[in-house]
């Protein structure tokens, strides 16, 4: 492209440009990204400002499912569904809103107040809470994971399970997040649907990214709150059991069939190929295998 | 600006491999000044195109790019024609007619398929060459599948004519796909990057080519190996330390055991040089 033809972007295109890569960063690796792009935008260092960093950070943790210890050392999500503002989100475990710097990725002291349980809803979310929080810890690393289970005035539970796996200082990281919803406002056969997300990062001289996405829906049997959460909890298993497994199964056939027959180890000779060039001799060597 | 650079370069290798040619084209709009160096400093998926005097297809990069054209290695034209694009001298022309043929085998060697493309240009003390292979998978068996090789080559001659030294920097890019019922959208892949000097002797037997041509031969099967070990173990692992297979019932951890074993021994085979490992 030649100079006098280019039109260089507006404040408001490189913004949306920089929001995107803010967005789109790693697990763990947002900071980074945020200082690259003040580095880069430092002749206007107004379309990064402190407070717009500030709300497309919000928006980066509450997307990334990001989780956090709060004082005592328990984990706790940074959601949408549990913001009240952008700088208080609610514990469902404890019933509560802590203060959360976006910036610092802290939680900070607790807010006063309390969200309205609905008393038909209460004992689903708590079964299904403490049947979650059973499968967590025997499926996820402790210290590395958080569950969340919010429950809505219609009755309408939401359960997150989120987790992060970062070596940055080895050059990699890895995050999982999964959402399920379930309708448990009557009883009856109820279709929970979900999505896994997985992203993994490798970067020592190099960009390497596994990202995946699955979406579920299996029907639940809504019985009473007892029943209900280990019946949640068990499909909960099942699904991500099954998709690491096809993870599993997708690793090997992709070794077995596409990475094999992209490139070979060794030519079909065994043996490397030999570079004379003279004239048509090379052509021949080959020739002679074919 | 070199600190611009580097920015750039470290958002580069953060962000989504997957959407590198968009990256690249936003990270141009929002630093302008950097265009230049970021186009022939960023690696990007290589594209085709078919040569229309000779039917052949060629591959298109930054090295063989001079302002919208490019120049094909077979017929030594730029498409859209240029009148005064820029040319290898005649003895490297010659040079670089000789090295497509010569990898031109090569990629059929190794890659049984594929396009591959070699240009040469002069430099003060000798030349430099972009070496690009890629191939795309058969898409069967719903994988999606790709390979780029890039590799960059600089030479110094030494004043006597009997010595050289070769500097090579290469990138390889692979790109696994699947979407299907049961496990959803995954998508793996990415590019590593490595660079490799040697000192060598310039003669009759071995001449420039053969002496890039061991180079690139040996860096693309290192590569190969790490390429494996990476998408096929470490990112892997890196799940398993997310969600561990441990707490699933004695079945699925028989299994999981047996497919880690069967990967451990494919590695170590890879390893060992055998072309019956494949």
């Amino acid at each position: 492209m030649s100079d006098d033809e280019y039109e260089e972007a507006t404040p408001e295109e490189k913004l949306k440009i920089a929001t995107h890569f803010i967005l789109k960063s790693p697990n763990g690796e947002v900071n980074d990204v945020v200082s690259d792009l003040q580095k880069l935008l430092s002749n206007d260092p107004n379309i990064l400002s402190k407070s717009t960093v500030e709300r497309i950070l919000r928006k980066y943790n509450t997307d990334q499912l990001f989780f956090a210890p709060d004082a005592n050392n328990d984990m706790v999500v940074v959601s949408d569904i549990g913001e009240k503002d952008s700088s208080t989100y609610f514990d469902p475990k404890q019933n509560r809103f802590l203060k959360f710097d976006h910036h610092k990725k802290t939680f900070g002291a607790q807010v006063p107040g309390e969200r309205k349980v609905d008393a038909n809803t209460e004992p689903y979310r708590k079964s299904i809470e403490s049947s979650i929080d059973k499968y967590g810890d025997e499926s996820f690393t402790d210290g590395k994971y958080a569950a969340a289970t919010y429950a809505s005035p219609n009755g309408l539970i939401t359960m997150i399970v989120t987790a992060k796996n970062l070596n940055l200082r080895n050059f990699w990281s890895g995050g999982w997040r999964s959402v399920y919803t379930l309708d448990v406002s009557k009883k009856g056969s109820k279709e929970m649907k979900g999505v896994i997300k997985l992203n993994v990062h490798y970067f020592e001289d190099g960009n390497v990214q596994l990202t995946t996405e699955f979406k579920s829906s299996v029907p639940i049997k809504v019985d009473t709150p007892e029943k209900t959460g280990p019946a949640v909890a068990a499909a909960i298993d099942k699904i991500e059991s099954d998709f690491q497994k096809n993870l599993e199964e997708f690793y090997v056939r992709m070794h077995e069939t596409t990475f094999k027959a992209m490139r070979r180890f060794l030519p079909l000779t065994g043996t490397k190929m030999k570079w004379k060039i003279h004239g048509h001799s090379l052509a021949d060597e080959v020739s002679q295998f074919q | 600006m070199e600190q611009q650079l580097d920015c750039a370069l470290d958002l580069m290798r953060r962000l989504p491999p997957q959407q590198i040619e968009r990256n690249l084209s936003d990270l141009v709009d929002l630093v302008p000044d950097l265009c230049e160096d970021l186009l022939s400093s960023v690696d990007q998926p290589l594209k085709i195109a078919r040569d229309k005097t000779t039917g052949k297809d060629y591959l298109l990069c930054d090295y063989n790019r001079d302002g919208d054209s490019y120049r094909s290695p077979w017929s030594n034209t730029y498409e859209p024609a240029l009148e005064d694009g820029a040319m290898p001298s005649e003895r490297l022309r010659k040079l670089e007619l000789e090295a497509n043929h010569a990898f031109d085998q090569y990629r059929d060697m190794y890659f049984e398929g594929g396009v591959s493309s070699v240009y040469l240009w002069d430099l003060d003390h000798g030349f430099a060459g972009v070496i690009l292979i890629k191939k795309a998978g058969d898409g069967s068996k719903k994988i999606k599948g790709c390979w780029d090789s890039i590799h960059v080559v600089e030479v110094i001659e030494k004043t006597t004519g009997r010595s050289a030294h070769y500097k090579l920097t290469s990138t390889a890019m692979l790109w696994l796909q699947t979407n299907k019922q049961g496990s959803g959208t995954m998508n793996l892949g990415g590019s590593l990057t490595r660079q490799a000097e040697q000192d060598n002797t310039v003669s009759e037997a071995s001449p420039h080519i053969a002496n890039i041509g061991r180079l690139v031969e040996d860096m693309e099967n290192k590569i190969r190996n790490t390429l494996n070990e990476i998408y096929f173990g470490k990112t892997k692992d890196i799940v398993n330390g997310l969600r561990s297979v441990q707490g699933l019932p004695d079945q699925k951890q028989k299994d999981a055991l047996r497919n880690s074993i069967k990967e451990a021994l494919s590695l170590r085979q890879a390893r060992t040089n055998t072309p019956a490992a494949e």
